[in-house]
């Protein structure tokens, strides 16, 4: 039991970032690779404030530092030249450096005995039912805002064409839409969400550090991709976020199980890069396959 | 209502490679007229339309349009104001949304950022859709990706025109389709060109077309406009005089072979 809430925990706290994915991988079309220095520059920034004594501010914080990180990679790919894949891994060194000066030149924080959103929310349930699962009462109540925002936002005039911007970019010019704000407005909104995870992991470990972000683009695509899986294809944009956020758990929830078969942690990054090798490759390899049999029988009916 | 005035645009100036596309053309559009242009691959067609719509920034010259000089205008303002069609039909579609997603986009840009679609609007919407005569407006969830070739290029026309557009350009936009979907969009565009009195252009390889439809007819070479006719000069016009008057200037095997 313990095991599944601890999944349940991280997964559904890194389902943030696989969330924010969601807008800019899925939505918009743009690889997003500052997603690595984005989810650690919301964890420090987001601890440093709580260290200063301010929780609430951490969560808002942190989100305006993502959304700052993202509106440069967007301004780099539209308004500078540079390719949406590179912008995104210039702004990802970057931010290793930037990073490790908002912590004063270190590259690890303790935010034991500190107040954090997670303390807060403990000592709110004080005496209730509810106590021990504050960190998941948490995480659940802001993850589902979240779905709710995002749902709705994808379907306004924003939300449609930051995803016409990802889907056919002649169109968007010619509905007079500018395409250089949709994918700034649309990184800026994805970025704010990979930095409030970063921001939440932290304060839920009770720690952050300059490398906890690494290698954060390929789990959360693997539990993006595993997310598509299980809503394959649905119309409904809704569906598809829950899907993203089911993904996130159960990639979690397997990585969990591994560890419990002594599975070494530092597998991690593998078995996510695996997992997204495979997600993609497979369709890909199952395509080729029926092209190929299709012209099989071209020839036999020549 | 459209004015150009000697427009020049040279591509890759200063090289080898240099490619005059547009040589001092002046033209002169007027409200409600129906302009059919033809020309060989590279006269400088598709270039006059970029030049029009601001998909580069012409050399010299300048571009009027309704009173309102657009030469610096950039290229998503100027789409407020122009409709464009392509050859490519799923061009001027997004395949992955919806139809009603899709001609809600085409409309909006007076709309907030944060406005969702209302009742109303999916209404005004369903009737544009239904005016294509193509039942599409009981399809209006349905991915715009699920469709054929020429129900995407009408949604596209009715996305051109959903926001009565100063002129509508009509880059080829039959030439990717099978001969009587093609038969079918042009007779759905000259309804709805008549019926909205609006100004167009269109740029065509079909000679029976050209001759057909429209009021006012253009040839292109190297650039240039090489041949005007007017509304009773193209009435007493055959295709094959044209192809003459055209062999008289030039030769140029792609009119030729569409003709034949």
């Amino acid at each position: 039991m313990d095991l599944i809430i601890t999944a349940l925990e991280l997964g559904l706290t890194s389902s943030i970032t696989v969330l924010a994915l969601f807008i800019s991988y899925s939505m918009l079309n743009v690889c997003d690779l500052s997603t690595d220095g984005c989810f650690t520059l919301g964890a420090v920034v987001g601890a440093m404030i709580a260290l200063s004594g301010h929780p609430y501010l951490s969560i808002p914080a942190s989100m305006l530092a993502g959304s700052i990180s993202g509106f440069i990679t967007g301004l780099l790919q539209t308004k500078c030249g540079i390719n949406s894949l590179l912008s995104g891994i210039v702004v990802n060194t970057g931010l290793y450096s930037i990073n490790i000066a908002i912590l004063g030149n270190k590259s690890l924080i303790n935010l034991n005995n500190v107040n954090t959103v997670f303390s807060k929310m403990k000592t709110l349930l004080n005496g209730t039912v509810l106590e021990s699962q504050y960190k998941l009462i948490l995480v659940i109540a802001i993850l589902s805002l979240l779905v709710f925002l995002i749902s709705n936002l994808l379907k306004t005039r924003l939300g449609l064409a930051i995803r016409a911007t990802g889907n056919n970019l002649d169109m968007v010019k010619s509905s007079s839409i500018n395409p250089v704000f949709t994918t700034i407005s649309g990184l800026c909104i994805s970025n704010s969400l990979t930095a409030l995870s970063g921001c939440l992991l932290a304060q839920m470990n009770k720690s952050a550090n300059v490398n906890m972000g690494a290698g954060m683009v390929t789990v959360a695509l693997a539990s993006l991709l595993i997310g598509n899986v299980i809503f394959n294809k649905s119309r409904k944009t809704t569906l598809r976020i829950i899907g993203a956020v089911l993904g996130s758990f159960i990639f979690r929830l397997v990585y969990t199980i591994a560890l419990r078969f002594k599975v070494p942690a530092f597998m991690l990054n593998l078995i996510s890069s695996i997992i997204v090798i495979l997600s993609l490759s497979i369709p890909f390899f199952i395509n080729k396959r029926k092209n190929s049999n299709l012209k099989k029988k071209r020839k036999e009916q020549c | 209502m459209l004015k150009l005035k000697n427009v020049r645009k040279t591509f890759n100036k200063n090289s080898q490679d240099i490619q005059i596309a547009l040589n001092d053309i002046t033209l002169n559009v007027k409200k409600g007229d129906f302009v059919s242009i033809i020309g060989s691959n590279g006269a400088g067609k598709s270039s006059l339309f970029n030049a029009i719509c601001g998909s580069f920034e012409i050399d010299e010259g300048s571009i009027i349009l309704d009173n309102t000089n657009i030469t610096f205008m950039p290229e998503h303002k100027r789409a407020k104001l122009i409709g464009r069609l392509f050859q490519d039909p799923l061009r001027g579609t997004a395949p992955e949304m919806s139809i009603l997603e899709n001609l809600y986009l085409a409309c909006s840009s007076h709309d907030s950022w944060l406005h969702r679609i209302t009742e109303k609007e999916k209404r005004f919407i369903k009737e544009k859709v239904a005016m294509l005569g193509m039942g599409l407006e009981n399809r209006m969830n349905q991915a715009v990706g699920l469709l054929s070739g020429g129900q995407r290029q009408a949604l596209t026309l009715a996305m051109a025109i959903i926001i009565t557009p100063k002129i509508l350009l009509l880059d080829e936009h039959t030439a990717a389709l099978d001969p009587p979907t093609a038969e079918k969009i042009m007779n759905l565009t000259n309804k709805i060109v008549k019926e909205n009195e609006l100004t167009c252009l269109m740029i065509t390889h079909n000679m029976n077309y050209a001759i057909d439809y429209g009021n006012r007819l253009l040839m292109m070479h190297e650039g240039q406009i090489i041949l005007d006719l007017d509304e009773n000069q193209k009435k007493e016009t055959s295709a094959s005089s044209i192809i003459n008057e055209f062999k008289n200037i030039i030769a140029s095997d792609r009119i030729l072979t569409t003709l034949r």
